[in-house]
Protein backbone atom coordinates (compact mmCIF):
# COMPACT_ATOMS: atom_id res chain seq x y z
CA UNK A 1 0.00 0.00 0.00
CA UNK A 2 1.47 3.36 -0.65
CA UNK A 3 0.56 6.90 -1.91
CA UNK A 4 -1.55 6.72 -4.86
CA UNK A 5 -1.71 3.44 -5.97
CA UNK A 6 -1.37 0.73 -3.39
CA UNK A 7 1.33 -2.27 -4.62
CA UNK A 8 2.84 -4.47 -2.25
CA UNK A 9 3.55 -8.15 -1.93
CA UNK A 10 0.65 -10.12 -0.02
CA UNK A 11 1.35 -10.74 3.54
CA UNK A 12 0.18 -13.38 6.25
CA UNK A 13 0.33 -12.91 9.95
CA UNK A 14 -1.76 -13.42 13.16
CA UNK A 15 -2.28 -10.76 15.34
CA UNK A 16 -2.61 -10.77 19.21
CA UNK A 17 -4.56 -7.46 20.59
CA UNK A 18 -3.73 -5.67 23.58
CA UNK A 19 -6.39 -3.76 24.63
CA UNK A 20 -5.56 -1.90 27.87
CA UNK A 21 -8.58 0.48 27.87
CA UNK A 22 -11.32 1.94 25.55
CA UNK A 23 -9.67 3.17 22.87
CA UNK A 24 -6.30 2.26 24.12
CA UNK A 25 -4.08 -0.48 22.63
CA UNK A 26 -0.52 -1.51 23.58
CA UNK A 27 2.08 -4.23 22.72
CA UNK A 28 5.67 -4.62 22.91
CA UNK A 29 7.23 -1.18 22.48
CA UNK A 30 4.34 0.67 21.38
CA UNK A 31 1.03 2.13 22.16
CA UNK A 32 -1.94 2.91 20.20
CA UNK A 33 -4.57 5.78 21.46
CA UNK A 34 -8.24 5.14 18.67
CA UNK A 35 -9.85 8.14 18.53
CA UNK A 36 -10.80 11.47 20.49
CA UNK A 37 -11.85 9.89 23.88
CA UNK A 38 -13.60 13.04 24.78
CA UNK A 39 -16.07 12.76 21.54
CA UNK A 40 -18.82 10.03 21.17
CA UNK A 41 -15.89 7.00 20.47
CA UNK A 42 -18.33 4.98 19.29
CA UNK A 43 -19.52 6.88 16.09
CA UNK A 44 -17.92 5.90 13.00
CA UNK A 45 -17.36 9.02 11.10
CA UNK A 46 -19.65 8.89 8.06
CA UNK A 47 -19.88 10.03 4.33
CA UNK A 48 -22.48 10.04 1.52
CA UNK A 49 -22.82 11.18 -1.99
CA UNK A 50 -26.77 11.33 -2.67
CA UNK A 51 -26.58 10.29 -6.56
CA UNK A 52 -23.14 9.52 -7.83
CA UNK A 53 -24.32 9.72 -11.54
CA UNK A 54 -24.99 12.93 -12.79
CA UNK A 55 -26.73 12.53 -16.52
CA UNK A 56 -27.05 16.17 -18.40
CA UNK A 57 -28.75 14.72 -20.71
CA UNK A 58 -28.75 16.09 -24.36
CA UNK A 59 -26.39 19.27 -24.19
CA UNK A 60 -27.35 21.78 -27.17
CA UNK A 61 -25.66 25.00 -27.45
CA UNK A 62 -26.16 27.99 -25.50
CA UNK A 63 -28.77 26.35 -23.26
CA UNK A 64 -26.81 26.12 -19.82
CA UNK A 65 -27.68 22.52 -18.17
CA UNK A 66 -27.20 22.52 -13.93
CA UNK A 67 -27.81 19.12 -12.41
CA UNK A 68 -27.11 18.43 -8.22
CA UNK A 69 -26.24 16.28 -5.87
CA UNK A 70 -26.22 16.71 -1.95
CA UNK A 71 -23.15 15.70 0.52
CA UNK A 72 -23.57 14.71 4.00
CA UNK A 73 -21.16 14.51 6.30
CA UNK A 74 -21.48 12.84 10.41
CA UNK A 75 -18.84 13.54 12.49
CA UNK A 76 -19.83 13.33 16.10
CA UNK A 77 -16.51 11.51 16.48
CA UNK A 78 -14.17 14.00 15.37
CA UNK A 79 -14.22 17.41 15.80
CA UNK A 80 -14.33 18.86 12.17
CA UNK A 81 -13.64 17.80 9.12
CA UNK A 82 -12.98 18.73 5.34
CA UNK A 83 -14.51 17.57 2.14
CA UNK A 84 -11.84 18.03 -0.82
CA UNK A 85 -12.65 17.36 -4.61
CA UNK A 86 -10.92 16.65 -8.08
CA UNK A 87 -12.13 15.53 -11.36
CA UNK A 88 -10.07 13.01 -13.20
CA UNK A 89 -9.83 15.12 -16.45
CA UNK A 90 -12.48 17.31 -17.77
CA UNK A 91 -15.34 16.24 -19.70
CA UNK A 92 -14.40 14.57 -22.40
CA UNK A 93 -15.32 11.40 -25.18
CA UNK A 94 -13.16 8.67 -24.00
CA UNK A 95 -12.91 7.58 -28.24
CA UNK A 96 -11.37 10.80 -29.09
CA UNK A 97 -10.61 12.98 -26.32
CA UNK A 98 -12.36 15.86 -27.58
CA UNK A 99 -13.24 18.04 -24.53
CA UNK A 100 -15.78 20.15 -22.94
CA UNK A 101 -12.74 22.82 -21.50
CA UNK A 102 -13.24 23.91 -17.77
CA UNK A 103 -14.98 27.05 -17.71
CA UNK A 104 -13.00 30.53 -16.76
CA UNK A 105 -16.57 32.07 -16.05
CA UNK A 106 -17.92 35.12 -17.29
CA UNK A 107 -14.68 37.34 -17.20
CA UNK A 108 -12.19 34.21 -17.46
CA UNK A 109 -11.29 34.79 -13.80
CA UNK A 110 -12.35 31.59 -12.16
CA UNK A 111 -10.06 28.36 -12.13
CA UNK A 112 -9.71 25.59 -9.38
CA UNK A 113 -9.21 27.72 -6.74
CA UNK A 114 -10.78 31.24 -7.29
CA UNK A 115 -14.57 31.83 -8.21
CA UNK A 116 -16.25 33.98 -10.45
CA UNK A 117 -19.46 34.82 -12.14
CA UNK A 118 -20.87 33.00 -14.30
CA UNK A 119 -24.46 33.83 -15.59
CA UNK A 120 -23.82 34.73 -19.53
CA UNK A 121 -25.45 31.84 -21.79
CA UNK A 122 -22.33 32.61 -24.31
CA UNK A 123 -19.84 31.51 -21.82
CA UNK A 124 -19.15 28.07 -21.90
CA UNK A 125 -17.24 25.20 -20.17
CA UNK A 126 -18.14 22.62 -17.15
CA UNK A 127 -17.69 24.11 -13.66
CA UNK A 128 -19.75 24.04 -10.26
CA UNK A 129 -20.63 25.48 -6.87
CA UNK A 130 -21.43 24.60 -3.47
CA UNK A 131 -24.72 25.90 -1.53
CA UNK A 132 -26.15 25.40 1.97
CA UNK A 133 -29.19 23.40 2.47
CA UNK A 134 -30.16 24.22 6.11
CA UNK A 135 -26.70 25.46 8.17
CA UNK A 136 -24.09 26.65 5.71
CA UNK A 137 -20.77 24.60 5.89
CA UNK A 138 -19.59 25.45 2.02
CA UNK A 139 -16.14 27.30 1.70
CA UNK A 140 -16.45 31.19 1.47
CA UNK A 141 -15.83 31.34 -1.99
CA UNK A 142 -19.72 30.69 -3.28
CA UNK A 143 -21.02 33.48 -1.51
CA UNK A 144 -22.70 34.92 -4.29
CA UNK A 145 -25.00 32.99 -5.40
CA UNK A 146 -23.79 33.22 -9.32
CA UNK A 147 -20.02 32.13 -8.25
CA UNK A 148 -19.05 28.95 -9.77
CA UNK A 149 -15.38 26.89 -10.15
CA UNK A 150 -13.50 24.77 -11.91
CA UNK A 151 -12.64 21.40 -10.55
CA UNK A 152 -8.77 20.38 -9.71
CA UNK A 153 -7.90 18.47 -12.81
CA UNK A 154 -6.25 15.58 -11.45
CA UNK A 155 -4.90 15.25 -15.04
CA UNK A 156 -3.15 18.35 -14.90
CA UNK A 157 -1.55 17.67 -11.36
CA UNK A 158 -3.84 20.48 -10.03
CA UNK A 159 -4.28 20.24 -5.96
CA UNK A 160 -7.76 18.62 -4.66
CA UNK A 161 -9.75 21.81 -3.14
CA UNK A 162 -11.60 22.11 -0.21
CA UNK A 163 -15.33 22.20 -0.54
CA UNK A 164 -17.25 21.84 2.51
CA UNK A 165 -15.49 22.41 6.07
CA UNK A 166 -16.60 22.34 9.76
CA UNK A 167 -14.66 22.69 12.99
CA UNK A 168 -17.70 21.09 14.91
CA UNK A 169 -18.77 18.03 15.75
CA UNK A 170 -22.44 17.06 14.15
CA UNK A 171 -24.39 14.61 12.46
CA UNK A 172 -26.00 15.23 8.97
CA UNK A 173 -24.59 18.14 7.93
CA UNK A 174 -25.14 18.60 4.09
CA UNK A 175 -24.27 20.76 0.78
CA UNK A 176 -25.94 20.82 -2.20
CA UNK A 177 -23.35 20.89 -5.10
CA UNK A 178 -24.55 22.00 -8.32
CA UNK A 179 -22.77 21.03 -11.61
CA UNK A 180 -23.00 23.33 -14.82
CA UNK A 181 -21.97 22.72 -18.12
CA UNK A 182 -22.38 25.13 -21.29
CA UNK A 183 -21.66 24.04 -24.81
CA UNK A 184 -20.97 26.38 -27.95
CA UNK A 185 -22.26 25.55 -31.42
CA UNK A 186 -19.01 24.35 -32.67
CA UNK A 187 -18.66 21.70 -29.70
CA UNK A 188 -18.30 17.95 -31.57
CA UNK A 189 -20.87 15.81 -30.92
CA UNK A 190 -20.36 12.88 -29.02
CA UNK A 191 -20.71 11.68 -25.48
CA UNK A 192 -18.69 13.66 -22.63
CA UNK A 193 -18.05 12.32 -19.28
CA UNK A 194 -15.62 12.33 -16.21
CA UNK A 195 -15.36 11.15 -12.69
CA UNK A 196 -15.48 13.79 -9.41
CA UNK A 197 -13.84 12.29 -6.17
CA UNK A 198 -14.94 13.60 -3.27
CA UNK A 199 -13.03 12.71 -0.18
CA UNK A 200 -14.10 13.07 3.46
CA UNK A 201 -11.20 13.86 6.05
CA UNK A 202 -11.48 14.25 10.04
CA UNK A 203 -9.54 17.12 11.71
CA UNK A 204 -6.52 15.41 13.99
CA UNK B 1 -88.02 0.60 0.04
CA UNK B 2 -89.84 -1.55 -2.94
CA UNK B 3 -88.16 -4.45 -5.05
CA UNK B 4 -87.01 -1.87 -7.59
CA UNK B 5 -85.50 0.19 -5.26
CA UNK B 6 -83.79 -2.28 -3.67
CA UNK B 7 -82.30 -3.76 -7.23
CA UNK B 8 -81.16 -0.44 -8.21
CA UNK B 9 -79.21 0.38 -5.03
CA UNK B 10 -77.53 -3.30 -5.44
CA UNK B 11 -76.60 -2.06 -8.89
CA UNK B 12 -75.15 1.45 -8.20
CA UNK B 13 -73.05 -0.74 -5.07
CA UNK B 14 -72.31 -2.69 -7.48
CA UNK B 15 -70.93 -0.43 -10.37
CA UNK B 16 -68.98 1.51 -7.05
CA UNK B 17 -67.37 -1.21 -6.44
CA UNK B 18 -66.53 -2.71 -10.11
CA UNK B 19 -64.68 1.66 -10.38
CA UNK B 20 -63.05 0.83 -6.75
CA UNK B 21 -60.96 -2.20 -8.18
CA UNK B 22 -60.43 -0.64 -11.42
CA UNK B 23 -58.83 2.15 -10.06
CA UNK B 24 -56.94 0.02 -7.57
CA UNK B 25 -55.65 -1.94 -10.68
CA UNK B 26 -54.76 1.22 -12.58
CA UNK B 27 -52.38 2.41 -9.31
CA UNK B 28 -51.04 -1.11 -8.65
CA UNK B 29 -49.93 -0.90 -12.65
CA UNK B 30 -48.56 2.34 -12.51
CA UNK B 31 -46.78 1.52 -9.37
CA UNK B 32 -45.25 -1.87 -10.61
CA UNK B 33 -44.15 -0.62 -13.78
CA UNK B 34 -43.01 2.69 -12.82
CA UNK B 35 -40.36 3.43 -15.14
CA UNK B 36 -38.77 6.11 -13.07
CA UNK B 37 -35.22 4.97 -11.94
CA UNK B 38 -33.78 5.85 -7.72
CA UNK B 39 -30.05 7.44 -8.41
CA UNK B 40 -27.30 5.58 -6.79
CA UNK B 41 -25.80 6.94 -3.90
CA UNK B 42 -22.97 5.90 -1.99
CA UNK B 43 -22.63 6.38 2.09
CA UNK B 44 -19.53 4.83 3.94
CA UNK B 45 -18.52 5.24 8.10
CA UNK B 46 -14.70 4.76 9.14
CA UNK B 47 -14.02 4.27 12.93
CA UNK B 48 -12.00 5.85 14.75
CA UNK B 49 -11.24 8.82 12.79
CA UNK B 50 -8.05 8.58 14.00
CA UNK B 51 -5.28 6.78 15.26
CA UNK B 52 -2.11 7.94 17.26
CA UNK B 53 0.42 5.81 17.43
CA UNK B 54 3.72 6.01 19.55
CA UNK B 55 6.22 3.34 19.19
CA UNK B 56 9.96 2.76 19.88
CA UNK B 57 11.99 0.40 17.64
CA UNK B 58 11.98 -2.33 17.12
CA UNK B 59 8.00 -2.96 16.98
CA UNK B 60 5.60 -4.41 15.44
CA UNK B 61 2.21 -2.22 15.77
CA UNK B 62 -1.33 -3.38 15.30
CA UNK B 63 -4.77 -1.59 15.25
CA UNK B 64 -8.43 -2.33 14.58
CA UNK B 65 -10.21 0.05 12.05
CA UNK B 66 -13.80 -0.76 11.43
CA UNK B 67 -15.22 0.40 7.74
CA UNK B 68 -18.73 0.34 6.89
CA UNK B 69 -20.98 0.76 4.25
CA UNK B 70 -24.67 2.63 4.79
CA UNK B 71 -25.79 2.47 1.59
CA UNK B 72 -27.60 0.10 0.01
CA UNK B 73 -25.93 -1.25 -2.78
CA UNK B 74 -22.56 -3.33 -3.03
CA UNK B 75 -19.48 -0.72 -2.97
CA UNK B 76 -15.79 -1.73 -3.79
CA UNK B 77 -13.45 0.26 -2.20
CA UNK B 78 -9.61 1.11 -2.94
CA UNK B 79 -7.32 1.70 -0.14
CA UNK B 80 -4.96 4.61 -0.23
CA UNK B 81 -2.63 6.35 1.69
CA UNK B 82 -1.47 9.62 1.72
CA UNK B 83 0.82 11.86 3.38
CA UNK B 84 -0.25 14.72 4.79
CA UNK B 85 0.73 17.92 6.72
CA UNK B 86 -0.93 20.24 9.08
CA UNK B 87 -3.51 23.00 6.54
CA UNK B 88 -2.56 26.87 6.94
CA UNK B 89 -5.75 27.40 8.32
CA UNK B 90 -4.25 26.24 11.99
CA UNK B 91 -7.38 24.36 12.94
CA UNK B 92 -6.65 20.50 12.45
CA UNK B 93 -7.61 20.39 8.92
CA UNK B 94 -5.14 18.01 6.81
CA UNK B 95 -2.72 19.10 3.81
CA UNK B 96 -1.64 16.26 1.90
CA UNK B 97 1.50 16.24 0.26
CA UNK B 98 1.89 16.68 -3.30
CA UNK B 99 1.55 13.48 -5.56
CA UNK B 100 4.54 14.47 -7.37
CA UNK B 101 6.94 13.51 -4.61
CA UNK B 102 8.36 9.90 -4.18
CA UNK B 103 6.53 9.18 -0.72
CA UNK B 104 8.69 5.32 -0.69
CA UNK B 105 12.07 7.31 -0.94
CA UNK B 106 11.17 9.95 1.68
CA UNK B 107 9.29 8.04 4.03
CA UNK B 108 10.74 4.55 3.63
CA UNK B 109 8.44 3.15 6.46
CA UNK B 110 5.40 3.83 4.74
CA UNK B 111 6.22 0.85 2.24
CA UNK B 112 5.67 -1.26 6.07
CA UNK B 113 2.73 -0.20 6.48
CA UNK B 114 -0.33 -2.32 5.52
CA UNK B 115 -3.77 -3.39 6.37
CA UNK B 116 -5.33 -6.74 7.05
CA UNK B 117 -9.08 -8.67 6.59
CA UNK B 118 -8.61 -11.16 8.92
CA UNK B 119 -4.76 -12.54 8.15
CA UNK B 120 -4.28 -11.60 4.63
CA UNK B 121 -2.69 -7.77 3.25
CA UNK B 122 -5.12 -6.17 1.27
CA UNK B 123 -5.50 -2.87 -0.88
CA UNK B 124 -9.21 -3.10 -1.56
CA UNK B 125 -12.12 -4.17 -0.51
CA UNK B 126 -16.10 -5.15 -0.84
CA UNK B 127 -18.68 -4.19 1.12
CA UNK B 128 -22.34 -5.44 0.37
CA UNK B 129 -24.96 -3.51 1.44
CA UNK B 130 -25.01 -2.34 5.46
CA UNK B 131 -21.75 -4.57 6.10
CA UNK B 132 -19.30 -3.97 7.99
CA UNK B 133 -15.67 -5.22 8.11
CA UNK B 134 -12.72 -4.96 10.93
CA UNK B 135 -9.59 -4.35 9.81
CA UNK B 136 -5.98 -4.51 11.31
CA UNK B 137 -3.77 -1.89 10.19
CA UNK B 138 -0.12 -3.37 11.16
CA UNK B 139 3.13 -1.31 11.02
CA UNK B 140 6.24 -2.61 11.14
CA UNK B 141 9.31 -0.60 12.82
CA UNK B 142 12.45 -2.29 12.23
CA UNK B 143 15.35 -1.73 14.85
CA UNK B 144 17.04 0.91 12.36
CA UNK B 145 14.03 2.64 11.58
CA UNK B 146 14.84 6.45 10.89
CA UNK B 147 13.17 8.28 14.02
CA UNK B 148 10.55 10.78 13.72
CA UNK B 149 6.62 11.81 13.17
CA UNK B 150 4.69 10.75 10.03
CA UNK B 151 0.92 11.59 9.19
CA UNK B 152 -0.74 9.94 6.43
CA UNK B 153 -4.27 8.99 5.89
CA UNK B 154 -5.88 5.81 5.03
CA UNK B 155 -8.55 6.62 2.15
CA UNK B 156 -11.02 4.22 1.34
CA UNK B 157 -12.31 5.01 -2.03
CA UNK B 158 -15.06 4.31 -3.86
CA UNK B 159 -15.08 2.57 -7.40
CA UNK B 160 -17.63 4.01 -9.85
CA UNK B 161 -18.37 2.34 -13.03
CA UNK B 162 -17.30 4.09 -16.19
CA UNK B 163 -19.88 6.94 -16.76
CA UNK B 164 -21.61 6.53 -20.44
CA UNK B 165 -23.53 9.74 -21.62
CA UNK B 166 -23.24 13.06 -20.82
CA UNK B 167 -22.72 11.66 -17.51
CA UNK B 168 -20.36 12.80 -14.10
CA UNK B 169 -19.37 10.41 -12.27
CA UNK B 170 -18.81 10.22 -8.55
CA UNK B 171 -16.41 8.49 -6.37
CA UNK B 172 -16.88 8.72 -2.47
CA UNK B 173 -13.99 8.39 -0.02
CA UNK B 174 -13.73 8.66 3.59
CA UNK B 175 -10.62 8.79 5.24
CA UNK B 176 -8.82 7.85 8.81
CA UNK B 177 -5.55 9.77 10.12
CA UNK B 178 -2.66 8.13 11.76
CA UNK B 179 -0.15 10.56 13.99
CA UNK B 180 2.92 8.03 14.48
CA UNK B 181 5.66 8.84 16.95
CA UNK B 182 8.65 6.71 16.19
CA UNK B 183 11.53 7.19 18.55
CA UNK B 184 11.83 8.21 22.40
CA UNK B 185 10.02 10.45 23.78
CA UNK B 186 11.79 13.67 23.70
CA UNK B 187 11.81 16.90 25.33
CA UNK B 188 8.66 18.11 24.26
CA UNK B 189 9.11 21.91 23.32
CA UNK B 190 5.93 24.45 22.53
CA UNK B 191 5.14 28.10 22.96
CA UNK B 192 2.53 30.08 23.34
CA UNK B 193 2.43 31.92 20.03
CA UNK B 194 -1.07 34.14 20.81
CA UNK B 195 -3.32 34.18 23.42
CA UNK B 196 -5.95 37.53 22.95
CA UNK B 197 -9.13 39.10 23.66
CA UNK B 198 -11.27 41.90 22.17
CA UNK B 199 -9.81 44.58 24.62
CA UNK B 200 -13.59 45.78 24.94
CA UNK B 201 -16.89 44.47 25.20
CA UNK B 202 -20.59 45.19 26.10
CA UNK B 203 -21.33 42.03 27.10
CA UNK B 204 -20.40 38.23 26.62
CA UNK B 205 -19.38 35.78 25.27
CA UNK B 206 -16.23 36.66 25.42
CA UNK B 207 -14.11 35.22 22.61
CA UNK B 208 -10.85 33.81 23.19
CA UNK B 209 -7.49 33.14 21.02
CA UNK B 210 -5.47 30.41 21.77
CA UNK B 211 -2.47 29.32 19.77
CA UNK B 212 0.02 27.30 20.84
CA UNK B 213 3.08 26.14 18.45
CA UNK B 214 4.60 22.71 18.93
CA UNK B 215 8.17 23.20 18.17
CA UNK B 216 9.41 20.18 19.27
CA UNK B 217 10.03 17.14 16.75
CA UNK B 218 7.01 14.71 17.58
CA UNK B 219 2.87 15.52 17.56
CA UNK B 220 1.90 17.05 21.09
CA UNK B 221 -1.64 17.06 23.23
CA UNK B 222 -1.51 19.86 25.47
CA UNK B 223 -4.19 20.11 27.89
CA UNK B 224 -5.30 23.73 29.24
CA UNK B 225 -7.87 25.81 30.81
CA UNK B 226 -8.90 29.71 31.35
CA UNK B 227 -9.26 31.38 34.50
CA UNK B 228 -11.09 34.24 34.56
CA UNK B 229 -11.08 36.71 37.72
CA UNK B 230 -12.54 40.07 37.91
CA UNK B 231 -11.48 43.33 39.00
CA UNK B 232 -11.33 42.11 43.40
CA UNK B 233 -9.35 39.32 41.79
CA UNK B 234 -12.31 36.79 42.36
CA UNK B 235 -12.26 33.98 40.23
CA UNK B 236 -15.27 33.83 38.48
CA UNK B 237 -15.23 31.88 35.55
CA UNK B 238 -13.15 28.75 33.94
CA UNK B 239 -12.93 27.74 30.32
CA UNK B 240 -11.71 24.50 29.71
CA UNK B 241 -9.27 23.71 26.14
CA UNK B 242 -9.93 21.21 24.07
CA UNK B 243 -7.39 18.93 23.91
CA UNK B 244 -5.83 18.92 19.98
CA UNK B 245 -3.02 17.20 18.52
CA UNK B 246 -0.39 19.73 17.33
CA UNK B 247 1.95 18.15 14.65
CA UNK B 248 5.70 18.60 15.28
CA UNK B 249 6.72 21.99 14.48
CA UNK B 250 3.23 23.36 13.45
CA UNK B 251 0.88 25.89 15.23
CA UNK B 252 -2.90 25.05 15.70
CA UNK B 253 -5.82 27.46 17.22
CA UNK B 254 -7.33 25.59 19.84
CA UNK B 255 -11.35 25.78 21.01
CA UNK B 256 -12.92 25.26 24.34
CA UNK B 257 -14.13 21.77 25.06
CA UNK B 258 -17.99 22.76 24.84
CA UNK B 259 -18.07 24.88 21.33
CA UNK B 260 -16.06 21.60 19.51
CA UNK B 261 -18.48 19.52 21.20
CA UNK B 262 -21.68 20.64 20.91
CA UNK B 263 -23.88 21.65 17.67
CA UNK B 264 -24.21 25.00 17.73
CA UNK B 265 -26.80 27.51 16.53
CA UNK B 266 -25.93 29.16 13.00
CA UNK B 267 -27.43 30.85 10.65
CA UNK B 268 -29.53 29.18 8.77
CA UNK B 269 -30.33 29.12 4.88
CA UNK B 270 -26.97 31.55 4.33
CA UNK B 271 -23.80 31.36 2.09
CA UNK B 272 -21.92 33.83 4.87
CA UNK B 273 -19.74 31.61 6.16
CA UNK B 274 -20.03 31.54 10.48
CA UNK B 275 -17.47 33.16 12.67
CA UNK B 276 -18.33 30.38 14.89
CA UNK B 277 -16.62 27.59 12.29
CA UNK B 278 -13.26 28.98 13.57
CA UNK B 279 -11.70 27.24 16.76
CA UNK B 280 -12.50 29.43 19.78
CA UNK B 281 -12.31 29.52 23.46
CA UNK B 282 -15.63 30.72 24.16
CA UNK B 283 -16.27 32.48 28.18
CA UNK B 284 -20.59 32.17 27.89
CA UNK B 285 -20.71 34.87 31.01
CA UNK B 286 -23.06 37.14 29.15
CA UNK B 287 -23.59 39.93 32.17
CA UNK B 288 -19.75 41.87 32.18
CA UNK B 289 -18.71 44.96 33.94
CA UNK B 290 -15.26 46.41 34.82
CA UNK B 291 -12.02 45.06 34.26
CA UNK B 292 -10.75 41.63 33.87
CA UNK B 293 -7.53 39.20 33.52
CA UNK B 294 -7.74 35.80 31.94
CA UNK B 295 -5.28 33.86 32.83
CA UNK B 296 -4.22 31.38 30.39
CA UNK B 297 -2.43 27.66 31.75
CA UNK B 298 -1.26 25.11 29.36
CA UNK B 299 0.56 21.50 30.15
CA UNK B 300 2.66 20.74 27.34
CA UNK B 301 2.28 17.22 28.07
CA UNK B 302 1.19 15.03 31.93
CA UNK B 303 4.79 15.46 32.43
CA UNK B 304 5.30 19.24 31.58
CA UNK B 305 6.86 21.83 31.23
CA UNK B 306 3.64 24.41 31.86
CA UNK B 307 3.04 27.35 30.10
CA UNK B 308 1.36 30.39 31.08
CA UNK B 309 0.11 33.74 30.35
CA UNK B 310 -2.39 37.08 31.31
CA UNK B 311 -4.70 39.27 29.48
CA UNK B 312 -6.90 41.97 30.31
CA UNK B 313 -10.07 43.41 28.72
CA UNK B 314 -12.74 45.53 30.13
CA UNK B 315 -16.16 45.25 29.48
CA UNK B 316 -18.69 48.23 30.04
CA UNK B 317 -22.66 47.91 28.85
CA UNK B 318 -22.65 51.00 27.49
CA UNK B 319 -25.94 50.95 25.80
CA UNK B 320 -27.80 49.47 28.88
CA UNK B 321 -25.81 51.86 31.40
CA UNK B 322 -27.27 54.76 28.82
CA UNK B 323 -30.49 53.20 28.45
CA UNK B 324 -31.13 53.05 32.08
CA UNK B 325 -29.71 56.55 32.70
CA UNK B 326 -32.78 58.18 30.29
CA UNK B 327 -35.24 55.75 31.93
CA UNK B 328 -34.62 57.44 35.31
CA UNK B 329 -34.07 61.02 33.69
CA UNK B 330 -37.47 60.75 32.06
CA UNK B 331 -39.08 59.64 35.66
CA UNK B 332 -37.34 62.66 37.11
CA UNK B 333 -38.65 65.10 34.45
CA UNK B 334 -42.29 63.52 34.59
CA UNK B 335 -41.79 63.71 39.12
CA UNK B 336 -41.08 67.64 38.95
CA UNK B 337 -43.79 68.09 36.37
CA UNK B 338 -46.19 66.88 38.55
CA UNK B 339 -44.79 68.56 42.05
CA UNK B 340 -44.80 71.83 39.91
CA UNK B 341 -48.50 71.23 39.63
CA UNK B 342 -49.75 70.07 42.77
CA UNK B 343 -47.84 73.44 43.78
CA UNK B 344 -49.93 75.84 41.61
CA UNK B 345 -52.93 74.46 40.77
Amino acid sequence: MSAGKPTGAQYSVSFTAGQTGAGLYSGSNYKVKSGFQYIYPFIGFAFSISSIEINFGTLSATNPVTRTNTLTVSNQSAGGYMVTAFENHPLLVPATGTKIPDTTCDGGSCSESLAAAWTNPLTYGFGYRCDAITTNYCVSDFTNGTYYKQFADDSNSETAQTIMDSSVSGKNQQAEITYKVNISATQPAGQYSNVITYIATPTF
Amino acid sequence: MTNKQINKFTVGVKLIGYWIIGLLVVLVVLVVFSTEAEASSVSLSVNPPILQITAKPPAKITAPIKIKNLGEETVELQILLKPFTAAKSEDGKVQYLPQTRSFDEEFPILSKIRLFEENTSIDSLTLAPEQEKELTLYIEVDKSESLGDYYFSLVFLSQSNPPEGNVSGSSAGISTNVLLSIGPKGQPAAEISKFSAPKYLQEGPVPFTVKITNTGKQFLTPKGYIIIKNMFGQRIGKVDLMPVNILAETTRQIPDEQTATEKLKRSTISNQPSDINKPTALWREKFLLGLYTANLTMGVTEEGPVLNKKIYFFAFPAYGIILVIAVLLGLFVIYKKIKRKLKNP
